[in-house]
């Protein structure tokens, strides 16, 4: 049923007239009389189609997050799926445990003075583990002695003068927690050098023995040339 | 289940119900009001298409007006954009708001005066927002760039706004609910829940990280899901019936519409940021939400397009039921390509592109912009007892809007597709995947949106004029009235 | 539906279920992240220095983020081995080689694939595959190393070693994630990039440095100085381009926070959530002031190195990241890096 089309005059409270005896485009309304005038909706229930319909979006919804949700996981981002193939992802280098040990050792003892960056703090004195001459030698004597024993007085590390403080030695630690230490030093941030052995250590310790003086670098630098 | 044969609606015979005021009465309280909002509106509008059209001719030519760091891209784009959603569209909104709720309800609006004081200061505040954008102390959030100081007002503005149409809500005397009261209502509630949130979460008490992002995202989303769409679904609900004399469809097809609408919409907004670093599974909440708002989507379509079957002519004449389904056309379009774009194995190549834009372009200008014509078109004069003076300039209006928007969103789209697929190639430099000749297109049609707001506005001042004069010569004479030399006054013509 | 008060529950209803789901869960998720040492003893991320702050705040300003994105894709990652050393025994080497995808069979063949070290010697394996490979080459006597290689144009394109994760914000507020990509990704920009000058002239007229860039000029963040003023340290001599005669350039305050900033710029940490294979040298920790001429050694990183050859070869046409993968393209040819800008 088609309505009839909009240039109705509509008589109204004064004002109105003009309006909705203008063109088309503004007075498009065709309902008689200003009161009922007010769009009305026609009482049709929801097909329950709908309900239907919905249902099987919302399956589907939930299959979706299910497969693409990664699991709720906050670790998990696009374009992983799962935090099991991020495991299966972060196969490391197999890293020997001597390392691991002597990481710790250096967090809990040594960070202090020559600091995480192994940069040492100058204004204490401590000389820098991380491209050091004294550490990146082939022989390891002199750092173990260092750190069975300790040290004192100045002492020159690649090319710059350190040692207005003192080093503590660590003589109570085992052979392998310095053996640990010194392979982890280095090995650790730009430094590579062979392993330290437990052997050497041993060796080391069994040549000091007795001594409870710390070293001093024209003593390390005489006894192991 | 099968349809009964349409029963008139119980309201209109019920004189229990049927209390409705005359609607010139109801028109007549709400003059200041409205004509207030939609006035600053339409000057926020045309401030924000000039910034628009600058950052457009940038995208061309770099160099333009690069000098000076009040205009340098990256901050005129987030002084246009907020300019329009909380210049013009908030205030379109607003405007329509108190309008729909009176008309529907029946109730005349009584809150005059505190509402033009909350008008100013969201001016206000949408002023000082803007200018510090460009002054460079922008928030960093998309949408939320203007800085807390300025929120303050655009939050307490709206309380005030807010508390005002929901009083006139609960004075209503008019029982039985149309749609469009439920959409208006949605919007009321979530706009300052989502701006209150949005802001305290990023700019209060900041979130960590990525975290940020994603509320950002929810904002952006629900921004236009359910504050500036459901007002414009409430005019498309509105106007339909009234535009073509037709009664709406199914009530039952609008409430399911609007409930599954309701919850779903405020789980979109997170589809690009699929393949961004924030966990997966928001952004597959998101996509999942998109999909079934097609739902609702095709239960809108359905319910728009059995009510104006009767009447199927009526959109030929009436140039204001061409912009509102020109905003209903927009609306569907956005939806399904929301939902299609979601997809995890198209978003991460799409959603940094500049198809993204063309979305936003859809939505913001074609829907929710050609809808706020279409009810402001009918709306101004009925408050101001003004008729539109030129009748053409609102066919102009309209033809620039559908073709401007048609060319910005094709510009950008297939730009946008260019982009992704160059992209997704890493052996094409950059600079060379950026470009696209479509680009220019874009300008072209924000050109024509900018002639066609223009001619709103040339109507709009002489719509204000035409109440204005009047108003300020009865004003003097009655000041002029009580001064030595009043019959001199009087006897001028006015 | 005409009851207010029904509709209002309802309303209320759908702002809980959408803030608990998509708010308040993340945050119980991700919201409460914290810097977490990795590798090597350093915390990840590592806070600003100084100026690079102040820089983010002018990037900020700007709005760089509308162009700039600040997020690595990835589309997928595998596995390929290498051989960095072949040992003792290149027969047996060799001989596992050639029972495996890659190899041909023929022994002469297979031993010549040994020729040129670190050779690769499966691809596209996933992690399983890869472990059983090195543990065969092991046996054989090779030092054999899995690496895991991140597929996807982004890291194609040198933008990042390995998709961005939100640990890699947690410094930064606002964080910029950037929505749309007009300009290369900045992510990684202080692992391509690193030299100021570069950085300044860029951000002066970006066309010197990259032909037909969409990128505005920045001149307000410099002071031009006319001919004969006296040039403070840290002025640049702009080269000449055609059109544009050479000028002297002095970045304000501002430019040199943006600068300092985009330097500092990288999100590379391996981490659970984003794997890759640990770089052979890690990189040195990061330094307070911005360094003007030095390379990063991240981008010595060697299994950076195969895809960067094979992405270098790709882009010999044109210069696809602007000037960074430039400049970073000549870093991994081992040459220490000039002060002549890229042309």
């Amino acid at each position: 049923m088609k309505q009839p089309n909009d240039n109705k005059q509509q008589p109204g409270p004064g004002g109105t007239e003009r309006i909705e005896r203008s063109t088309s485009s503004a007075a498009a309304s065709a309902a008689p009389g200003e009161n009922g005038s007010e769009p009305v909706a026609r009482r049709l229930a929801t097909p329950a189609l709908l309900f239907a319909v919905l249902a099987a979006f919302l399956f589907w919804s939930d299959t979706h997050i299910l497969s693409q949700g990664g699991e709720f996981d906050s670790r998990v981002y696009y374009p992983f799926a799962s935090s099991n193939e991020l495991a299966s992802l972060s196969i490391r280098e197999p890293r020997n445990p001597l390392l691991d040990k002597g990481q710790a050792v250096f967090s809990m003892v040594c960070q202090a003075c020559h600091q995480v960056d192994g940069l040492g703090g100058v204004p204490q004195g401590c000389p820098p583990l991380a491209g050091s001459d004294w550490v990146l030698r082939d022989k390891p004597e002199r750092i173990i002695a260092i750190v069975l024993k300790g040290l004192t007085g100045p002492v020159t590390v690649s090319g710059k003068e350190y040692g207005t403080g003192a080093m503590v030695g660590l003589e109570s630690f085992s052979d392998d927690e310095i053996a640990g230490v010194l392979s982890f030093v280095r090995n650790n941030w730009s430094n590579k050098a062979p392993l330290v052995e437990v052997s050497d250590v041993k060796q080391i310790r069994d040549k000091l023995k007795g001594r409870t003086a710390p070293m001093t670098a024209p003593e390390l630098m005489q006894m192991f040339p | 289940m099968s349809e009964s044969p349409s029963t008139p609606p119980k309201g209109a015979n019920d004189p229990a119900c049927d209390l409705r005021l005359p609607a010139a009465e109801i028109d007549a309280s709400l003059r200041w009001p409205v004509l207030f909002l939609f006035a600053s509106a339409t000057a926020w509008l045309l401030v924000s298409s000039i910034l628009w059209l600058v950052t457009s001719i940038k995208l061309g030519a770099p160099g333009f007006l690069a000098d000076c760091p009040w205009l340098t891209f990256g901050r005129v784009r987030p002084a246009a954009a907020n300019a329009f959603l909380y210049g013009f569209a908030s205030q379109a909104a607003l405007g329509i708001m108190l309008w729909m709720l009176c008309r529907l309800g029946g109730n005349r609006f009584v809150f005059r005066v505190p509402v033009l004081i909350a008008t100013k200061f969201w001016n206000l505040g949408v002023t000082i927002g803007v200018v510090a954008i460009l002054a460079g102390a922008s928030t960093g959030f998309e949408w939320l760039e203007m800085p807390r100081y300025a929120a303050v007002f655009l939050f307490v503005a709206y309380l005030v706004i807010g508390l005002c149409a929901l009083a006139t809500f609960q004075m209503r005397r008019h029982c039985e609910l149309y749609p469009s009261q439920w959409f208006l209502l949605a919007a009321l509630f979530w706009f300052p829940w989502l701006y209150s949130a949005a802001n305290y979460l990023l700019l209060l008490d900041p979130v960590r990280g990525t975290l940020q992002a994603a509320v950002n995202a929810w904002f952006t989303g629900n921004l236009t899901g359910l504050w500036l769409g459901p007002v414009a679904l409430a005019g498309i609900y509105y106007f339909m019936p009234r535009l073509t004399g037709q009664p709406l469809y199914s009530l039952g097809l609008a409430s399911f519409a609007f409930w599954t609408t309701l919850f779903l919409s405020g789980f979109a907004g997170f589809t690009g940021l699929l393949g961004g670093p924030v966990p997966r599974w928001m952004p597959a909440v998101s996509t999942a939400a998109n999909v079934c708002l097609l739902l609702p989507l095709a239960c809108n379509a359905w319910n728009w397009h059995a009510t104006n079957r009767p009447n199927c002519d009526a959109w030929k004449t009436s140039v204001l039921l061409r912009f509102i389904w020109f905003g209903a056309v927009c609306y569907l379009v956005a939806g399904v390509a929301n939902a299609l774009l979601g997809f995890p194995n198209v978003a991460p190549k799409t959603n940094l592109t500049v198809l993204n834009i063309a979305l936003k372009v859809l939505t913001l200008h074609g829907f929710v912009g050609a809808v706020s014509f279409g009810c402001a078109y009918y709306v101004l004069p009925r408050v101001a007892k003004v008729d539109w003076a030129q009748e053409k300039l609102i066919n102009v209006h309209f033809l620039c809007t559908a073709i401007g928007v048609a060319l910005m969103v094709v510009g950008f789209g297939l730009a946008g597709i260019s982009q992704a697929s160059k992209f997704a190639n890493p052996s094409v430099p950059f600079v060379e995947a950026v470009k696209s000749p479509f680009l220019a297109l874009t300008t072209i049609g924000m050109l024509l949106l900018l002639l066609g707001q223009c001619a709103f506005a040339v109507n709009l001042v002489k719509l204000l004029r035409g109440v204005c004069v009047p108003v300020c010569r009865s004003f003097c004479s009655t000041v002029c009235g009580w001064m030595p030399g009043a019959v001199k006054a009087e006897a001028k013509p006015s | 539906m005409n009851n207010g008060a029904a509709l209002f529950l309802g309303i209320l209803l759908s702002l809980a279920v959408s803030f608990w789901t998509l708010l308040f869960a993340p945050q119980l998720q991700i919201g409460r992240q914290d810097v977490r040492p990795i590798e090597g003893g350093e915390v990840y991320p590592s806070p600003r220095p100084g100026l690079a702050q102040r820089g983010a705040e002018v990037y900020r300003s700007l709005g760089c983020a509308e162009c700039h994105t600040r997020q690595v894709r990835q589309t997928g990652a595998i596995f390929e081995v290498h051989i960095a050393e072949v040992g003792t025994n290149l027969n047996a080497v060799a001989a596992v080689f050639g029972e495996s995808a890659m190899g041909t069979g023929d022994e002469g063949l297979d031993s010549r694939h040994f020729r040129k070290l670190p050779a690769t010697v499966g691809t596209n394996l996933t992690g399983n595959a890869a472990q059983n490979l090195v543990a065969q080459f092991t046996a054989a006597g090779a030092k054999a190393v899995p690496m895991l290689i991140p597929l996807g144009p982004d890291v194609q394109r040198g933008w990042g070693p390995r998709l961005s994760v939100a640990q890699d914000y947690l410094h930064d507020y606002p964080v910029l994630l950037g929505n749309l990509r007009l300009g290369p990704d900045l992510a990684n920009f202080g692992a391509r990039q690193t030299n100021a000058t570069a950085i300044h002239t860029q951000l002066y007229d970006s066309r010197r440095m990259t032909k037909g860039s969409l990128m505005p000029p920045y001149p307000f963040l410099y002071e031009t100085l006319t001919n004969g003023a006296a040039s403070p340290a840290n002025a640049i001599v702009l080269p000449l381009d055609g059109a544009n005669a050479a000028q002297v350039i002095v970045p304000s305050e501002d430019a040199q926070a943006l600068a300092a900033y985009l330097i500092s710029l990288k999100a590379d940490a391996p981490l659970f959530e984003a794997p890759r294979s640990r770089p052979a040298a890690p990189a040195p920790p990061p330094t307070n002031a911005p360094t003007a001429t030095n390379v990063t050694a991240a981008a010595s990183s060697p299994e950076f190195d195969g895809r960067a050859r094979r992405s270098a070869r790709a882009e010999s046409a044109g210069d696809s990241t602007g000037f960074g993968l430039a400049a970073s393209r000549r870093a991994r040819s081992d040459a220490p890096y000039q002060d002549s800008l890229p042309q």
